[in-house]
Parts: C-alpha cells; structure tokens; sequence
C-alpha cells in the first residue's frame, strides 16, 4: 500500500513532462500542423455522442466548402431551417463556427480557427459517416 | 426503510434515464460505427446491468427478514445518497446527449 502511495505521489514532479508528452503524441495534420487530441475528443463528443451530431458534421462540411447562411445550409442539406439554427447555436456555442452578425437573419457561417487547424480529425469522422 | 425505497426509486429512475441516453447512442452507432460510438453503446449497458443490480440487490436484502434488518438500515442512506447522484449525473448526461 505505502509503495503504491509513493509511486503515485513521485508522478506529481513529472507531471508536466507526462502531459506534455502526451500531447505531442498526437496525429500530425495534413498539412503538416499539429492536431489537438483534446479537440478530437470535443469533436468525437459532440458528433457521436448526440441527438442531430451527424447532421452537425453535414454543417461543418458544408460550411467549409464555402461560407453561408442558415437558409443555404437548410435548403442545400434540406433539413428544416430552425433545426439548422439549432445546430449552429449549439456548434456556435463549443466554438466551431462563427458568425460574423449572430442578431442578422442572413449571418453567414465560418469555421473557426481552431476548427480549421484541426480539420484533418473532423474528416476522420465523416469517412465514418460515408454518405449516410 | 425510507431510504431503501428511495435507492431502489433512483436505480430505477436510472435506468430509465439510461435507456433515453442509450436510444440516441445506439442511433449513433447505426449511423457511425466506431470505437468511439460502440464504446459509449458498451458504457450506458454496464449502467443498465449495475442498476438492475443493484435492484435485484436491495429487493433480496428487503425480503431477508429481521436478522439483518439493522445492517440494511445502516446502509441504505449511502446507497440513497449513490444513486441519487448517479442519477443527478444521468440527469445531466441526458440533457447535453439530448441538447
């Protein structure tokens, strides 16, 4: 019991090399920048995990084919304009699209920094959704 | 006695709780198969058989009569107080699965 406690406790000075580690352990990206495993998680969460998460990655995808509004994505992906809206308070609100005029009817969508640098994970989980 | 009622309210309001959690998860699934949306499939099923448990549990230790009546009622505020927050955090899983 007491060589448990102190070889848990001896972790504690090498904890910021640990996490560290563990985080430059992560997949490089496609264009050569580094992939944040943390956000890979937040991405797997909020698509797998949720009611309409595959329709929230349709979003996304389309979204970063070209910028638009909840009417585009609605009558491109032909899904229901306040669904639409709710999925991008929700994908708004984790920090994956931003909107130039959230009050304006016609605010067009952008991925965020983060959800561009981090790209590559997200297309790892539309190859699992294919064409569904 | 209070209190075992209680826990064996919350397990099953558990599992009532993780069987509206398991419905979008096994949608998920049928739609993205993965280690991630399997995994959380597998997670929400150990919960259902630990609460189902645990019912099965506390409806033996009610029917075993008065010779360990005073152990049962020593512990059945702390398993009150388990599956109460079980279902607090069930509670809050459904409501951001659900969101």
């Amino acid at each position: 019991m007491f060589e448990f406690l102190s070889g848990v406790l001896g972790l504690f000075p090498r904890l910021p090399t640990i996490v560290t580690s563990v985080l430059a352990s992560g997949d490089q990206g496609g264009s050569g920048g580094y992939l944040d495993p943390r956000f890979r998680r937040i991405l797997w969460y909020l698509i797998g995990s949720t009611k309409g998460g595959v329709n929230r990655a349709k979003i996304i995808d389309l979204i970063n084919t070209h910028p638009a509004n909840a009417n585009q994505i609605a009558s491109e992906l032909t899904l229901d304009y306040k669904t639409v809206i709710h999925h991008l308070r929700v994908l708004s609100e984790n920090g994956l699209v931003i909107t130039d005029n959230k009050e304006s009817y016609g605010a067009t969508y952008f991925l965020t920094p983060i959800m561009e640098k981090n790209y590559p994970s997200f297309k790892e989980i539309m190859v699992r959704i294919g064409k569904k | 006695m209070d209190f075992m009622l209680g826990a064996a309210a919350a397990a099953i309001l558990n599992i009532g709780l993780l069987g509206g959690i398991m419905a979008t998860y096994v949608q998920n699934l049928r739609l993205i198969k993965s280690y991630f949306t399997f995994g959380l499939v597998l997670v929400a099923s150990l919960f259902i058989v630990q609460n189902i448990v645990i019912v099965i549990f506390w409806s033996n230790l009610y029917t075993a009569g008065p010779a360990i009546q005073n152990i049962v009622d020593a512990a059945a505020p702390y398993l009150f107080a388990i599956n109460s927050a079980q279902t607090a955090g069930l509670g809050v899983l459904l409501w951001i699965t659900r969101k």
